[in-house]
């Protein structure tokens, strides 16, 4: 069923993100993921769309399974999937009940005739659609500098917490540098002051308390959005949102539009990774096998603490989330996957 | 040998160039009684002032090292040791004055930068300094006239002082290993201090060597001590406090009895005497006494001024009324330092315990002694209890609770303040230490502990604070200020973050500060 | 012309012989058989007929809330007809869709609990304390669904006077072989600390995404606001209400069900999938659209 080519392009894959030290840009991921379908898409044999989307899902799992903690692997599945269901809905034709006329055509869809699907059409049709998917993942980045100078003002103290990781976050504050000057200030661990750009001022982590007052907005960069408006964000950014909360001081969370996660995850904490710890050769000698290191690699933000999502489409607040993701992905592939 | 030390200078001096002023004068000749000195110690001690720089750095770093960490074996010391380290302070606090002057005459930004200055660059400023300043041309002139090895003791020695002072290096100063990289940091037990390295303290002002010499060399160490960061939380300074005081007032009252006066004068005599001593602990008002230290010295003046010749009848077996008040004082000192310390600690530990026993599992910031013992002491009754160690950054202060407990024997978890967030899910108390406690039930607390406040709110977990009656302080303020003698700063936890404060006495919420205070009379009068 | 009485009576048999079915499907049912055996010539006529129905099933003791909204929804449901076809002047072939649809919307309903569970399933973990508050039929599948998957789970169930419902709740658990504590309504407070997760069921979900549930079911939401953890919410499908309750007077009689605003809310779980309250609204759109 599955061709050689296939198990070798995912094979490649699924290496590409074991070999890996440290993550790259969730930016990369994305794409890698996309390329991938794409190429499964352009190469499989299928011959009726419920194919096409098992196809599909049987990818996603295998990659997800390799990777429990890459959300965006599901993601960019699930929005395939929904591509494909669309193209197969826009063959049908319009006048024919669309899919949220009415909450119960919805499991009136599965008894229908697929059989008159032109498949091949979709097919060409649906990578198309991947292709234009694939700009929106590489201009998602410039879209989202693009509303800095909307949200930025001048005079504004700006505290952003984990700069060097985010090139989101870099070309967010680079676009309001061009047309206004403003503050920084980046919370850095010691060791790292010295490695702070010039525009940042780089303060540590136990300051931000005090540094709070003087602050007049807190932007993240978000690693995964939840469709209750709740997110995940780097480790240490729970506390930096509480204090912010406590002065009354706006978040703003940057997420591409890849990052928005369609599930609930139950039990948040089952999804968090630990990271390596940055101590010295002979202090974890001593310490090993009597002290536990907690290193989370990501907090969980609830949606109360968060002012503004900046995704790339469009700024919306936590409470949008849920309708943003429709735009997305289909609810049968939600509730099925 | 002093007949030998007093002509050596004297010598030197007539071979001096003349064409200098007073003052430049007066600074070279303080500097050339201090070669010798250093170069006699260095006899004395069996270390030879013909070797390399390293060793002669070693030899600083010895004598520095003895003279810090002897202050109270000190009143056995003879009166010439004790002017040969009182020399050696007031070059010490020379060099330093110098290096501050250099550095205002160079610009501001470069002193206030918060980076961690290297060796190197520190050596190769110094250098410049030399170059530019005038007294150090005077000093470079006078070392290209002098032998070659008074030469080398200039340098390493304002080298090695401004690098010990500049780095904070942990241990190395408390000779257990002495290196020449005075970078690295040597393993230590868990009871010797581990000072981080922090940003450049700020500048100080300039000061001449005589007006510090009247100074009691036990508060200049203390000053010196954290200037250098060697002393790690406000318990040590408060003991150091003590002890110096206690040293002082020995000297004082032998003076004292020498001259005979009357007995009835003797508190306002000996408060006009430590005034001087205190103003250069707070650099004249510029670094206040942090708040608990404070509140010692209110009281230790309370006492002081009761001494007007009355109470000599208290204490038995001393005819003369002077010696008895002093013992009266010294007394009070001495059971000072043992309730608000040891048996304080013992009080809250017990206090604590009923309320630990169904606690699943504790977590704590940072360094602190009372929080030490009473996580000894809860896990001693009931060694089920999980422990979680928060440190600002990993490998900081908080690893001294890690030594302590792996050393009784038992495990922890150990975390740095970004994994609080997930951390404080797992633990259900809180435990934190203090610097003090203000009138409005505010906790004065390290740096980063509001952020372990607010996530123990969000999170519904209580947070405790273990702190002794004598942190009560009748202040309020709402902006944070300097712990520990230009240390670090404190950041202020709202009484509303707080659940309850363990004090020696009882259980208190943080709104019942001001009974504390009444109880105590700890108020401001 | 319509036989209201018989209707309203074979209603109240439908609830009392199966006691597993929900209010709002048992009126669904009502309704349906009404259809069958209406003979209506307009839909004005059958419209007219199903309203009579709908009051008379109201002035029973059941829920008046799920009996509204579930006829509202099926009467908007059957309704969806192809524009062509009501053209139509012989309204029996009108009638026959209708029933049709109708067969339909109740097949789909009568899954709705099963789907239910299924989405509720993840949200239960090993060792968990759950409180629930009253009786509620969909709460108390999904958590017996969970216990048969293997989950232990220990359920406190408050007693909501005045009718005591928490009773038959705990007594149901119990027999299912579930971990079940009858507890006081006022001892919410006190247990809120090592609660979990709160599940309560909804007899009606409002537009702005709060629920109306039995009284006390804003008590227990407050006190989850203050001891922050997860407040999950079970209605089903089709108790989502387009109006605001009406104000009882409440001098003169105790009421019976309260509003619990969404703010107190975290998710609601629907056959439609899991929502987050802000979210009812745009679904309720597009229901109606």
């Amino acid at each position: 069923m599955e061709s050689n080519e296939i198990e070798s392009l995912r094979r490649s894959l699924v290496a590409s993100f074991r070999k890996r030290d440290s993550r790259e840009s969730s930016q990369k991921v994305a794409l890698q993921v996309i390329n991938y379908l794409r190429k499964v898409v352009l190469q499989e044999k299928f011959e009726s769309l419920h194919q096409l989307i098992q196809s599909l899902h049987r990818n996603g799992r295998v990659l997800s399974a390799v990777e429990p903690n890459e959300l965006i692997i599901i993601n960019i599945v699930l929005m395939v999937s929904k591509l494909a269901r669309d193209e197969a809905q826009a063959t049908k034709g319009p006048g024919s009940l669309t899919p949220y006329d009415s909450l119960y055509t919805l499991w009136r869809e599965i008894g229908s005739n697929e059989k008159s699907f032109n498949i091949k059409k979709i097919k060409k049709d649906l990578i198309q659609s991947i292709k234009e998917i694939i700009t929106e993942v590489e201009t998602s980045r410039d879209s989202i500098a693009s509303q800095a100078s909307e949200l930025i003002n001048s005079q504004d103290v700006v505290l952003v917490y984990s700069l060097k990781n985010s090139p989101t976050l870099d070309g967010f504050l680079a676009s309001a540098r061009r047309t206004r000057k403003y503050r920084v200030y980046n919370v850095v661990k010691s060791t790292e002051i010295d490695d702070s750009p010039d525009f940042a001022t780089p303060i540590q982590h136990c300051d931000v308390g005090n540094k709070m007052c003087e602050t007049t907005k807190v932007v993240l960069s978000g690693a995964a959005v939840f469709p209750d408006g709740s997110c995940l964000v780097p480790a240490g950014g729970l506390t930096i949102a509480l204090t912010a909360q406590r002065h009354s001081v706006p978040v703003f969370v940057l997420a591409a539009f890849y990052k928005i996660t369609p599930f609930f995850i139950p039990d948040p904490s089952a999804l968090n990774t630990s990271c390596r710890a940055d101590i010295p050769f002979d202090l974890a000698n001593k310490l090993s096998g009597k002290v536990e290191l907690i290193q989370p690699a990501f907090d969980i933000l609830p949606s109360q603490l968060i002012s503004l999502f900046v995704s790339n489409s469009s700024s919306l607040i936590p409470a949008h989330v849920n309708r943003l993701k429709e735009d997305y992905y289909h609810p049968q592939d939600i509730s099925e996957f | 040998m002093t007949k030998k030390r007093h002509s050596e200078p004297q010598k030197t001096t007539t071979t001096r160039k003349q064409s200098q002023e007073d003052p430049v004068g007066g600074l070279k000749l303080t500097l050339e009684k201090l070669s010798d000195e250093v170069k006699n110690l260095g006899l004395v001690l069996g270390i030879s002032t013909e070797t390399q720089k390293p060793d002669q750095s070693n030899a600083k770093s010895k004598e520095e090292s003895t003279s810090g960490k002897n202050d109270f074996a000190r009143p056995e010391m003879s009166q010439e040791d004790k002017q040969e380290q009182r020399k050696a302070k007031a070059a010490e606090k020379k060099a330093r004055a110098e290096a501050a002057a250099a550095k205002k005459a160079q610009n501001a930004p470069q002193v206030a930068a918060p980076k961690n200055k290297k060796e190197n660059p520190e050596a190769a400023k110094s250098d410049n300094q030399k170059d530019e300043t005038p007294p150090k041309e005077v000093i470079k002139t006078e070392k290209a006239e002098n032998p070659p090895t008074e030469n080398m003791e200039e340098e390493p020695k304002e080298k090695a002082v401004r690098s010990v002072l500049k780095h904070g290096g942990s241990g190395q100063n408390n000779g257990k290993g002495v290196h020449f990289d005075l970078n690295v940091l040597t393993k230590t037990e868990s009871e010797e201090s581990l000072a981080t390295t922090l940003p450049e303290p700020p500048v100080l002002p300039m000061e001449d060597a005589s007006s510090i010499a009247h100074i009691h060399p036990a508060f200049l160490t203390i000053s010196a001590r954290c200037e250098r960061e060697l002393v790690d939380d406000l318990e040590q300074l408060c003991k150091e406090f003590i002890g110096a005081f206690r040293e002082y007032l020995q000297e004082w009252a032998a003076a004292r009895l020498r001259e005979g006066s009357d007995p009835k004068t003797v508190g306002h005599d000996l408060d006009l005497a430590i005034r001087p001593q205190l103003a250069h602990l707070t650099q004249f008002g510029r670094w206040p006494l942090p708040y608990a230290l404070g509140n010692i010295v209110r009281q230790l003046k309370k006492e002081i001024l009761k001494m007007d010749g009355s109470r000599t009848s208290f204490f038995n077996g001393e005819k003369d009324p002077t010696m008895a008040q002093i013992q009266v004082l010294d007394e009070w000192l001495e059971d000072t330092s043992r309730t608000n310390f040891n048996l304080a600690y013992d009080a809250i530990a017990l206090h604590l315990n009923p309320k630990i026993k169904n606690v699943h599992s504790v977590m704590t910031y940072d360094w602190c002694p009372v929080v030490n013992h009473v996580l000894l002491a809860s896990l001693n009754s009931y060694p089920k209890l999980g422990v979680c160690i928060v440190d600002s950054e990993l490998n900081g202060r908080g690893i001294r609770h890690v030594n302590s407990l792996i050393e009784n024997g038992y495990r922890c978890q150990y975390t740095d303040l970004k994994s609080v967030g997930y951390a404080i899910s797992k633990s259900s108390m809180v435990v934190l230490g203090c610097s003090a406690v203000l009138s409005n039930g505010c906790v004065a607390a390290t740096k980063g502990a509001l952020q372990i406040a607010l996530a123990a709110k969000a999170f519904n977990v209580p947070l405790l604070v273990a702190s002794q009656t004598f942190k009560f302080v009748d202040k309020v303020q709402s902006y944070a200020r300097t712990a520990l003698l230009s240390r670090d700063a404190v950041e202020l936890i709202p009484s509303m973050l707080v659940t309850a404060i363990v004090t020696d006495i009882r259980i208190l919420p943080p709104s019942a500060a001001p009974a504390v205070l009444k109880a105590k009379a700890l108020d401001l009068e | 012309m319509s036989p209201k009485p018989d209707a309203a009576k074979s209603f109240c048999d439908l609830l009392e012989s199966e006691s597993n079915k929900s209010t709002g499907l048992a009126a669904i049912e009502t309704l349906h058989d009404v259809l069958n055996h209406c003979n209506a010539t307009t839909a004005a006529e059958l419209e007219n007929n199903l309203v009579s129905v709908v009051r008379a099933m109201e002035k029973t003791d059941y829920s008046s809330t799920s009996i509204r909204s579930a006829t509202d929804l099926f009467r908007r449901f059957i309704s969806l007809a192809p524009a062509e076809l009501l053209d139509q002047a012989d309204f029996s072939q009108v009638l026959e869709f209708y029933r049709k649809r109708g067969i339909n919307f109740i097949d789909r309903v009568s899954r709705s609990r099963a789907l239910i569970s299924k989405y509720a399933r993840p949200f239960f973990r090993n060792n968990m304390n759950i409180l629930t508050h009253s009786y509620s039929k969909v709460v108390l599948e999904a958590i017996c669904d969970a216990h048969s998957a293997g989950i232990s789970i220990h359920v406190w169930v408050t007693e909501s006077q005045p009718d005591a419902s928490g009773r038959r709740m705990h007594e149901r658990l119990t027999s299912c072989g579930i971990n079940s504590t009858l507890v006081l309504d006022s001892c919410v407070g006190y247990l809120m600390e090592r609660i979990q997760m709160v599940l309560v069921g909804a007899e009606g979900v409002m537009e702005t995404g709060g629920i109306i549930n039995k009284i006390g079911t804003l008590n227990v939401a407050i006190f989850v606001k203050e001891y922050p953890l997860n407040q999950a919410d079970i209605p089903q499908e089709f108790k989502y209400r387009t109006s605001v309750i009406e104000n009882k007077d409440l001098a003169l009689e105790h009421p019976e069900v309260d509003y619990t605003p969404p703010q107190y809310i975290n998710l609601l779980i629907t056959d439609l999938g899991i929502l987050p309250p802000a979210a009812v609204g745009e679904e309720l759109i597009k229901l109606y659209i």
